[in-house]
């Protein structure tokens, strides 16, 4: 397993290979996939914008990380209009009597990321956003984008790359269904 | 008295000083002499001795902030307060499960491992223990400076660790890379207690800490 810190953002090629984010709360764990290349990446972002600071990080900003994300698989070979995308965080993990705005980091962050990958024409395939509850995200180079949450253990998001089906059922959301995903794989494994 | 965020931007980021081994020792004693009072007041609510380290003082990269407590994966109770006044900063316990289910036992008197699960009642007696012990680490801290640190309503999660101490560190991720952190252990052989106490001064805040106590920065 690649750990993918905070602000960090990985590229992983090898067979095998799982980027994984631990314990996300108001952070976004941004997952690209271009399956014809074999190119998985991870970012984990902190917060939604850099302003206008240059950031030797853009890891850790939505609007910074997305086109370094695009960049880094393009260097291993990556085409922009074959990356997908899944999201997972966001959360709003305290529960507080007053502390105000402090709290909504996670669904700014949220709206921070959905506006970049429109803006750099990357389309989400699935997510896994918002509530209350922390994530650990997976990334595998196979495609396959898991989340785990104390609650409700460890279930598969979505199957990237995983041709057309994947793609409409996973915006309509039926990807969140355990089903749908080992059908989802089924189908990818025929190809 | 200034605000940080007055401050333009970058001014703030070079506003850090060069981190000198009497600046460390300087927040190491401050860490210590809000400990010490913290684990006083803890100690008479629970009836019984508790000790923490002495603070770890030091400057911890974001990609490696949320491993600082162990097992990034542990479920944990996070209690976290904003700390305003004249040193704004963050200030957060970290208890493993277990160890805030003995720490509940020992608030309600009961014997050992009677509590099998944190419900709301578990929650609102450790959220009340939190707030009571993170005053108390402000109260010595700003007797110790002579400087206003107010603290805020505390807010509650039972989480992933990871989760929870990243929002200590989000809260200051936007001018740096990396965090300064002043962090004490609970001494687990005494009670069976075992956890974490973080304060994260925002980055303006380290040059009015180290002023009070008249270290050049």
């Amino acid at each position: 397993m690649l750990m993918v810190g905070m602000a960090e953002l990985k590229v992983a090629q090898a067979v095998g290979e799982v980027l994984t984010a631990l314990g996300l709360g108001s952070c976004i764990g941004i997952c690209a996939f271009d399956r014809q290349a074999g190119v998985a990446a991870m970012a984990h972002i902190v917060l939604p914008s850099s302003g206008k600071q240059i950031s030797e990080n853009p890891g850790k900003f939505a609007d910074t990380a997305v086109p370094k994300l695009i960049v880094e698989m393009q260097k291993k070979g990556a085409i922009q209009s074959r990356i997908q995308v899944a999201i997972a965080g966001g959360a709003q993990l305290f529960v507080s009597s007053g502390s105000g705005d402090r709290m909504d980091i996670g669904p700014r962050n949220a709206v921070a990321v959905r506006d970049a990958l429109r803006e750099h024409r990357l389309s989400i395939i699935a997510e896994d956003v918002g509530g209350s509850s922390g994530r650990t995200v997976y990334m595998g180079t196979d495609g396959l984008v898991r989340v785990k949450t104390i609650g409700q253990g460890e279930r598969q998001l979505v199957l990237l790359g995983g041709g057309s089906m994947t793609r409409v059922a996973g915006a309509l959301n039926s990807a969140l269904d355990p089903a749908f995903s080992s059908a989802a794989r089924a189908v990818y494994e025929r190809q | 008295m200034t605000k940080t965020l007055t401050v333009p931007s970058e001014m703030q980021t070079a506003a850090r000083p060069q981190l000198t081994e009497t600046m460390l020792d300087a927040l190491r004693e401050i860490g210590n002499i809000g400990a010490g009072n913290a684990m006083t007041s803890l100690s008479m609510m629970v009836d019984a001795r508790i000790d923490m380290s002495i603070p770890d003082v030091g400057v911890v990269p974001l990609s490696a902030f949320t491993s600082m407590a162990g097992r990034e994966e542990a479920v944990s109770v996070g209690i976290y307060m904003p700390v305003e006044g004249d040193v704004p900063g963050h200030i957060a316990i970290l208890l493993p499960e277990a160890g805030a289910m003995r720490l509940v036992d020992q608030l309600m008197c009961q014997p050992p491992e009677t509590t099998t699960a944190l419900g709301a009642m578990e929650c609102s007696a450790l959220m009340e223990v939190g707030n009571i012990f993170i005053s108390s680490y402000l109260v010595a801290i700003g007797g110790m400076t002579g400087l206003n640190l107010v603290a805020s309503p505390p807010a509650m999660a039972l989480d992933m660790s990871a989760a929870i101490l990243s929002m200590l560190a989000s809260a200051v991720a936007q001018l740096d890379d990396d965090v300064l952190t002043i962090v004490s252990k609970i001494d687990e052989r005494l009670q069976g207690v075992d956890g974490v106490f973080i304060f994260v001064p925002e980055p303006g805040s380290l040059s009015i800490l180290l002023r009070a106590l008249q270290i050049e920065g």
